[in-house]
């Protein structure tokens, strides 16, 4: 239980700051905008396609949940 | 990540700088909707799933791998750039601690259930159908999101 309420309060910062770059604009830059500047970089645009590739991986194809647990 | 750096230093690649592989739209509509198929119509974990994920990866990479004149000419970092990276940095790092933490108290099988990390939560709902065609809706919709990204500067 615990640990939902803990990935919760993540959920409901996460929407804060997304709200918050749409909202306070010219103060506080909207996640896209970030990334857009991040992302001029190879290597930053490598990690992050690598991040996300995992994500994939991890999810969908790779037996990380052991099957006794379900 | 390994892979990517050691084609890097074959400079194999750098012959694209400066002309990044733009493909057209219906092509990436088609290579989505056979990716997004096989991954909610094969069985989870499954050899497709994997080819599908693997060659996903292959093709993003090559995609987003080229530097272009613009990237060089990038803004300087402003206040508002900084402070929204700092606010998504400490987001980011603390749900890295939670999910490491949670990770650890886990161990154990009864921990699990108690100290579910992520992977632990997620289980359920993408063994469900709707949930899993969601995830992979979301998965497809992001990776080429991030790979349209990077191409203006703020």
């Amino acid at each position: 239980m615990i640990g939902a309420i803990g990935f919760g309060v993540e959920g409901v910062a996460i929407i804060a700051l997304v709200l918050l770059g749409y909202r306070r604009n010219d103060r506080f830059a909207t996640f896209g905008e970030l990334l857009d500047r991040v992302m001029t970089t190879r290597a930053a645009r490598i990690c992050i396609l690598t991040f996300w590739w995992w994500l994939g991986w991890h999810f969908l194809v790779a037996q990380t949940v052991d099957a006794a647990l379900r | 990540m390994a892979a990517a750096l050691i084609v890097g230093e074959t400079g194999i690649l750098n012959r694209f700088d400066g002309r990044r592989w733009h493909p057209r739209r219906i092509v990436v509509l088609i290579a989505l909707a056979i990716a997004a198929g096989v991954l909610v119509f094969t069985p989870r974990h499954g050899l497709a799933d994997g080819v599908v994920v693997t060659v996903s990866g292959v093709l993003v990479f090559l995609v987003v791998w080229p530097n272009t004149p613009a990237d060089s000419e990038a803004d300087p970092w402003s206040e508002r750039l900084t402070r929204s990276a700092t606010a998504w940095a400490i987001v980011g790092i603390a749900f890295c601690i939670w999910e490491l933490g949670m990770y650890f108290l886990g161990l154990n099988a009864s921990g699990r259930t108690e100290f579910p990390a992520l992977s632990d939560l997620l289980d359920p709902v993408l063994n469900n159908p709707i949930g899993r065609f969601l995830a992979i809706a979301a998965w497809l919709a992001g990776g080429v999101a991030l790979a349209r990204r990077g191409r203006t500067t703020t």
